[in-house]
């Protein structure tokens, strides 16, 4: 009996010392899930982010999956629960004022409620203080993530050109300036058949962080040249007049704008011939030179660190001080933000082109002259202004930016009957007047079997009203003439006088399919376009295409003489369509 | 029958079943779990003594309760004294390790922390810069690199006004940003005290017209210091000279970044003569809430930071001891020394962190 109570004792301290004491918190393993417990995060990332920012998320939650810490690369401990980060991209200005009306108008169509902001610059951050007058981002606290400094990307002949007529190496914006000021451009810089236009480009300052920074420096250069000497822009100098038209005068170098960068990595990678010189962060100006855009460059093209300075883009982690972050979610986003700044997804961010955060990541692949880029990158910086001057800044650009002519070319041909073509090309021109600065000249000319022109190029702010009663009593009738409309078109506003100070376009809303045309064929189209290209500013062509059966490759063959590209006019994709045919105005 | 012998083994294996059956029996019981909030320059030495802590399954209560430490939050010391972190009586971690027991003062009244240890290690702050700056600020070593000849770079604006030939551009200076962090604070306190040539900082130290003439051109010179991020060393590290030629930082922060900051450029350590000590208090959240057991954990926590493992992490993330020298095993600053970290520094006139008024006044003073 007491051999039975000893043994039965032993067993059950055996049994006892045998126990695992661990927990388990995953409930599933499958790919995409989300762990039970989870503290749930998001976060919106800067669009260049996009290359790498999946990735890394994924890793990170795969690592909580398995049961460990992706920090530590400890299983977790008791109580320890996991995180899962989901996340999307958006321009940071769209991204910014989202989350501003999330605070001051809920009921706004643009709301975003993220734990964590990764805007380009941490100028955005500012920007959203100041405009909900609220400490939404700490702005010493947002630990930069990817380092990108905002270099003009020049063709390395348009840069030795400079060096060898000023006598130095060391450029900036002081230099480009004389280009722009040379009676007989390129050709006054040693470049015997260059242009004598300089054709520049930047993005949108509204939405694109690139543009944003660029035009900050832009305003610098042209209060330097106005005897500024002080270290930071202020109020009193960004609404001095004198300094804008210094501004003005630098945007009449653009050839046209864009919305983001995204698009303008293409323009810029189609030759010296299209663009001399464009502001970019510097890993989209690595991935044009290892020929990861839509075009192969014809030379490389090289980061210019402008000697005044420049800014660097940390792409700051902006973890969210709203109420829709609990404090707990916010301990999470730190978690996630350590994990970016590890080593090893640090690598992986370089390999995409940015600069690590983590100085333990030494500089490699593919930071190598052959990239166009120097180890050392920018020497200086310039410094950023107070919250208030930025969005000053901001705001002067409808008046500083380069002003456009656009001539509304609608295919009114019976063919643009079928499928209600023709409504939807007129919803289109009508919204596309909505979203026009009126102080844009814009005109309406329309054909069937012959061109009419409706109402001719004036200031928006005066002939708006004819323009919608002229839109929208457009009936479908007739043949279609596209060429002869085209060539018509072309030829009237290229004889139009060119005094260089606005971007000069076409839009073209058609089916496509010419079958009326009897002075010109396709050719003679696209020679017109390509004549203009070394007008001081060239007539752009941007074709939108109607109809299932559209003759696209007419409508292409036509937006690639003019270095633009086909735009469908699909009415689901409206707004869309129209942010991007905007932006290049 | 059973010879004694067997009974004796069978006795002895029964005690150590018990004893092993004992421990489980307390390892398998839920811990008591305290929470920690720490200043982001603690964090790495805290998060490493931490979990080294939790895995020595240290008991309290006699042995039958297990206590676990759950490093809750990471935040700014100034964010917490200003309110911004939001802790109420219902809310708040019970444990908090600032860098500075000036935050402790500095609290609103509702948050009810003591010290449970006045200090838990220590970190002076230390001027570095890029050799090349720091010679233009020193006239070729001729003037130390403290704040009289940092004010001379700092009022020039520019490093051509300021006499340098082979440096360009603005003299940009960089700091821990004051809203964000004592540190920030603690290096005002040093310009302000030097200023005035005395360790008291009063509010007629903080205006006047010396003071405005020393605070615009460094408020200045400091500006793109606040998009630096949490370690304005780790930024220089990173990004060289364009963001800062130079700087005023705990030690810590230089420690933890220099073989990074040295593939920029050499760099050139200094001390202050007006020097302000950051020294991580633990403070317990002390009310009728907080019961005994949380006290004994607490207890039992501090006991081991301030204990030789807990010490010794301190060393390794570049943090002095509470009291005492450096280690000489301490191999952050050995390798420092070539540069001007003195492992046996003694600081001649220590600036303690002034009252909270003239404090909200320090953090506006870059506005």
């Amino acid at each position: 009996m007491r051999n039975h109570w000893l043994t039965s004792f032993l067993l059950f301290m055996l049994l006892l010392t045998g126990c695992d004491g661990g927990d388990s918190s995953t409930t599933t393993t499958d790919q995409g899930s989300i762990p039970a417990n989870a503290i749930q995060i998001d976060i919106i990332y800067a669009p260049e982010s996009q290359d790498y920012m999946p990735k890394i998320m994924q890793d990170f939650n795969d690592s909580y999956r398995r049961g460990i810490n992706p920090v530590t690369g400890q299983p977790l401990a008791e109580g320890e629960r996991p995180i899962f980060i989901s996340g999307k991209n958006g321009s940071s200005g769209t991204v910014m004022q989202g989350i501003v009306n999330a605070l001051i108008a809920p009921s706004n169509s643009n709301v975003e409620r993220p734990v964590i902001f990764q805007p380009s610059v941490s100028h955005w951050l500012a920007l959203a203080n100041s405009l909900s007058r609220r400490q939404i981002f700490n702005l010493s606290e947002a630990r930069p993530t990817a380092l990108a400094p905002v270099v003009m990307a020049i063709w390395e002949s348009r840069l030795n050109a400079i060096r060898q007529t000023v006598g130095y190496d060391d450029i900036g914006w002081e230099e480009l300036l004389q280009v722009l000021d040379a009676p007989n451009g390129w050709q006054d810089f040693g470049i015997a058949d260059g242009r004598r236009t300089v054709f520049y480009g930047h993005t949108d300052p509204f939405v694109s962080s690139t543009g944003l920074s660029t035009l900050i420096a832009e305003f610098y250069a042209a209060a330097r040249e106005n005897g500024f000497t002080g270290r930071v822009l202020t109020m009193d100098v960004v609404m001095d007049e004198d300094v804008r038209s210094g501004v003005r005068e630098i945007e009449q170098l653009i050839r046209h704008y864009s919305r983001r960068t995204t698009e303008f990595k293409n323009y810029i990678a189609q030759g010296p011939e299209y663009l001399d010189f464009v502001a970019l962060e510097e890993n989209d100006l690595i991935a044009i030179n290892r020929g990861l855009t839509q075009y192969q460059p014809p030379e490389r093209l090289v980061a210019l660190y402008p000697k005044e300075g420049t800014f660097w883009h940390e792409h700051p982690f902006g973890i969210v001080n709203g109420d829709w972050v609990t404090a707990e979610e916010q301990a999470a986003a730190r978690v996630f933000t350590d994990y970016v700044l590890l080593p090893d997804p640090q690598a992986y961010i370089m390999s995409y082109g940015f600069r690590p955060a983590n100085p333990d990541v030494p500089l490699g692949f593919p930071f190598e002259e052959q990239y166009g880029v120097t180890v050392e990158g920018p020497a200086t910086v310039l410094d950023v202004p107070d919250a208030e001057v930025i969005v000053a800044i901001q705001e002067s650009w409808t008046f500083v930016k380069k002003q456009a002519d656009i001539m509304l070319l609608i295919d009114i041909s019976g063919s643009m009957a079928q499928e209600n073509r023709l409504e939807q090309a007129k919803q289109a021109a009508l919204a596309f007047i909505d979203q026009m600065e009126t102080n844009n000249r814009v005109g309406l000319t329309v054909f069937d079997t012959s061109v009419t022109e409706v109402v001719p190029l004036d200031n928006l702010e005066r002939n708006q009203q004819a323009l919608r009663q002229a839109i929208q009593s457009l009936q479908p009738q007739g043949g279609t003439a596209l060429y002869d409309a085209t060539v018509a078109v072309m030829n009237n506003i290229a004889a139009a006088s060119d005094d260089g100070d606005r971007i000069r376009a076409v839009l073209v809303l058609s089916d496509g399919e010419d079958t009326e045309s009897v002075q010109y064929d396709l050719l003679a189209v696209t020679n017109a376009i390509r004549a203009t290209r070394n007008d001081l500013n060239p007539v752009i062509v941007i074709p939108v295409a109607y109809g299932s059966a559209a003759d696209t490759r007419t409508l292409s063959r036509m937006a690639e003489a003019s270095n633009t590209t086909l735009q469908s006019g699909d009415p689901n994709n409206i707004q869309a369509l129209l942010e991007l045919i905007g932006s290049y105005f | 029958m059973l010879r004694r012998s067997t009974i004796v083994l069978i006795l002895f294996i029964v005690v150590i079943a018990g004893l092993l059956g004992y421990d489980r029996l307390v390892r398998t019981q839920p811990p008591l779990e305290i929470t920690l909030a720490v200043d982001p320059l603690a964090e790495t030495w805290v998060r490493g003594a931490v979990e080294a802590f939790n895995a020595s399954q240290t008991t309290i209560n006699n042995g039958t309760t297990r206590v676990r430490v759950n490093v809750t939050t990471v935040i700014n010391d100034v964010r917490v004294w200003t309110g911004a972190a939001g802790w109420t009586a219902q809310s708040h971690p019970l444990l908090w390790l600032p860098s500075s027991s000036a935050a402790l003062q500095y609290r609103p009244s509702n948050l009810a922390y003591t010290p449970l240890v006045p200090s838990l290690a220590q970190t002076p702050l230390v001027w570095g810069g890029f050799i090349s700056r720091v010679q233009v600020i020193t006239d070729d070593d001729r003037l130390p690199l403290d704040w009289p000849s940092v004010n001379a770079v700092l009022a020039a604006g520019t490093w051509a006004a300021a006499g340098a030939t082979d440096v360009r551009g603005n003299v940009n200076m960089a700091l821990n940003w004051p809203t964000g962090s004592m540190a920030g604070l603690a290096a005002l306190v040093s310009g302000v005290a030097d200023l005035g040539g005395s360790s008291t900082i009063s509010r007629s130290s903080l205006s006047g017209s010396a003071y405005e003439a020393w605070r615009q051109p460094f408020a200045a010179a400091v500006r793109n210091a606040q998009r630096l991020g949490e370690s304005p060393a780790q930024a220089m590290a990173s990004r060289g000279a364009s963001v800062a030629d130079f700087a005023l930082l705990p030690e810590a922060q230089w420690l933890v970044s220099l073989n990074e900051l040295l593939r920029q450029e050499r760099l050139v350590f200094s001390y202050p003569a007006y020097q302000v000590l950051l020294d991580f208090p633990l403070a317990l959240w002390d009310d009728a809430s907080t019961t005994d057991l949380q006290r004994q954990a607490a207890a039992a926590f501090a006991a081991y930071l301030a204990g030789p493992a807990g010490q010794q992490a301190a060393s390794a993330a570049g943090l002095r001891p509470a009291s005492g020298v450096v280690d000489s095993s301490a191999t952050l600053f050995t390798v420092a020394a070539p540069y001007g970290i003195l492992a046996d520094y003694v600081p001649a006139q220590v600036v303690p962190l002034p009252a909270r008024t003239e404090a909200d006044i320090l953090l506006r003073a870059l506005e």
